[in-house]
């Protein structure tokens, strides 16, 4: 356990170092607060909010993809430090489990999923 | 009870400085930027504020601290309060496991040159990397504003686009130093710099990390000729501040990161570990730089492809061919 | 840094600490009406399991833990909302009969649990090792349970398909 204890310090400084910069700004920083000044921005006129931003599926699909590559490298990362361990049946083993998911972004590629225009 | 004290004590001196050399760093960062660019750029670049300008990064955080740090009517105060403070503190902690030097002796103790030597180092720095996204995504979000939003959603498709690539290209490095602790990695280095046996590793990271740090030619989450400022758009003072930190402490710990994998970290002839690693972290942010000055900011479709479809299938056929290499 | 081990003190508070971050995180992320808090403390539940991996010895794990959970599944929730749901519009009004229905469902489930937990036979765990560090544990997962590990990039392949499935991809692009 002990040697998480340094990060859990510095965790703790850094963030007492920015809320502290975030509470200082708060106190020396002047606050006149008018109606006009408090609108978001754009550039020069009122805000022009459309009712409905709509964004491409795209987006998320971005983000489901992500998480299922991501759990393929958490299971990666293991393989890599335990790699000259386990030798020729680690290396055939990975890259099966490689190959599966190669085939999973081959057919998110043919999809056309990864297209963006 | 008195080793206890002294440890705490030395832990205390080695985060006390790293914190000040980080931020201090960070600031001086901003200064060579503004001054390197300017220089590319045929300009003098700031020079008003002492000599050479080199006071202007302390009037620069004078007058950040000063300055009102406006909420825009209908943001979520605490969210908006609190995504800037995320990615300083984040960017901060990833330098945890940064070792920064060898071994140092003092009053007959052996005093790492490092805050703290995890045997998992490098998936601490992956996990900070992924929670540095709620920053820009919350920022975005919560400051009720079309450009901040716009910026934000760019701003986490592509970190978390190329955190997959930034990862996978590290595996190799990780199968040839057989561990996960960056100072076994330094170690594993003696002979020859992992630059030179992996260079397809070593470009593929430096790209997804800048592509990470939202750096020109990745700055789409920024893009101020359609967004305004992106995802900070609504924010002003520190807090604004505390973003622009948390870029350039990025950016100190990305070459702290090339040093430490590819470079050999802090060995060097003549010079102490310590100030060869300074000297390496400073050549990969004039690298950087100079990049910046250099290339046009890439179309979304071609963030997303280079991500996609060119690192990530690289990576995984690079982690395949030093496998093969490696066993036969 | 051996001089930082702590009293057996130190170690509980450590554990009410991230227990009680687990169980905050969890009324954080039923109660609010605002969907962004709720997602929120289902990170603060998340690390504070994090932080119990930690407790029972496995930074590892942990860190696994926060990466997958916190570092992508949450990143993505938020990623849903960021894109569904403007920031100015009014929160829907919570309805009785739905908070009813959901309340009984996990007061059964609850019950199911406890009841299970009671029922079963509880063994120590066995005192083997102590050692849940990542080397330990990837050799168990590439050589003992060499079968899950690669089922799970068959799970992995079916969960890509049915993102472009779910995503309303299916004829469209097919060229």
């Amino acid at each position: 356990m002990s040697e998480y204890v340094p990060v859990l310090i510095m965790l703790v400084l850094a963030a007492a170092t920015a809320v502290g910069m975030l509470v200082a700004t708060s106190k020396i920083g002047p606050r006149k607060v008018f109606a006009d000044k408090m609108e978001p921005f754009e550039c020069g006129e009122s805000p022009i909010v459309s009712p409905k931003l709509r964004f491409s599926v795209k987006f998320y699909l971005v983000a489901l993809f992500f998480v299922v590559f991501d759990m393929e490298a958490v299971f990666v990362y293991p393989w890599a430090v335990l790699f000259r361990d386990l030798g020729m049946f680690g290396f055939v083993e990975m890259m099966i489990f490689l190959a599966i998911l190669a085939v999973g972004l081959l057919y998110v590629w043919r999809r056309g999923a990864l297209e963006w225009d | 009870m008195l080793t206890w004290s002294l440890g705490f004590l030395i832990l205390m001196v080695k985060l006390g400085a790293v914190l000040l050399f980080l931020l201090l760093a960070a600031a001086y960062l901003v200064w060579l930027e503004r001054k390197f660019l300017a220089r590319l750029q045929v300009r003098y670049g700031p020079n008003r504020a002492g000599k050479y300008g080199l006071l202007q990064p302390i009037a620069d955080m004078i007058k950040m601290l000063t300055k009102e740090d406006t909420i825009p009517e209908g943001a979520d105060r605490v969210i908006f309060l609190l995504a800037p403070a995320v990615v300083t503190v984040t960017a901060l902690l990833m330098f945890a496991v940064i070792p920064f030097g060898g071994d140092l002796s003092f009053l007959g103790k052996r005093i790492p040159m490092v805050i703290a030597d995890l045997n998992i180092g490098l998936l601490f720095v992956f996990a900070l990397s992924s929670l540095g996204v709620y920053g820009i995504a919350l920022g975005g979000w919560a400051s009720n504003s079309k450009y901040s939003l716009l910026g934000g959603i760019r701003g986490a498709a592509q970190m978390i686009s190329y955190e997959l690539s930034l990862g996978l290209s590290l595996v190799p490095v990780v199968m040839l130093a057989g561990s996960f602790s960056l100072v076994d990695i330094v170690r594993a280095q003696e002979a020859y710099p992992f630059i030179l046996v992996q260079p397809l590793a070593f470009v593929i990271f430096v790209i997804s990390a800048m592509a990470e740090s939202k750096r020109i030619p990745f700055d789409l989450p920024e893009a101020e000729n359609e967004l305004g400022a992106g995802y900070h758009t609504e924010y002003s003072g520190i807090r604004f501040g505390l973003f622009f930190l948390g870029e350039y402490v990025n950016m100190q710990v990305l070459g702290a990161l090339v040093a430490v994998l590819f470079l050999g970290g802090w060995s060097g002839p003549f010079l102490s570990g310590p100030a060869w690693f300074c000297i390496k972290i400073l050549v990969v942010a004039l690298v950087m730089i100079w990049i910046r000055g250099t290339l046009p900011r890439l179309r979304y479709d071609q963030l997303m492809a280079l991500g996609w479809k060119v690192l990530i299938p690289l990576a995984l056929v690079n982690i395949v061919v030093t496998g093969a290499v490696i066993l036969i | 840094m051996s001089f930082l081990i702590g009293t057996e003190a130190i170690a509980h508070v450590a554990f009410w600490i991230v227990v009680g971050l687990t169980f905050g995180g969890a009324v954080i992320a039923v109660f609010p009406r605002n969907i962004i808090y709720n997602v929120l403390g289902l990170v603060m539940a998340l690390s504070g399991v994090a932080g119990l991996y930690l407790y029972l010895g496995s930074f590892f794990i942990a860190l696994m833990q926060l990466l997958i959970y916190v570092g992508a599944i949450c990143i993505s929730i938020v990623f849903a909302i960021m894109l569904s749901r403007p920031l100015h519009l009014e929160v829907p009004k919570r309805s009785v009969p739905k908070v009813a229905m959901a309340a009984g469902a996990s007061a059964i489930f609850f019950a199911a649990v406890v009841g299970v937990i009671f029922k079963s036979n509880w063994v120590p765990a066995p005192e083997q090792s102590g050692d849940w560090s990542v080397v330990t544990i990837g050799h168990l997962l590439l050589t003992r349970y060499d079968l899950v590990f690669e089922v799970i990039s068959l799970v992995l392949l079916v969960a890509i398909i049915g993102a472009i499935v779910t995503a309303g991809y299916s004829r469209r692009f097919s060229s």
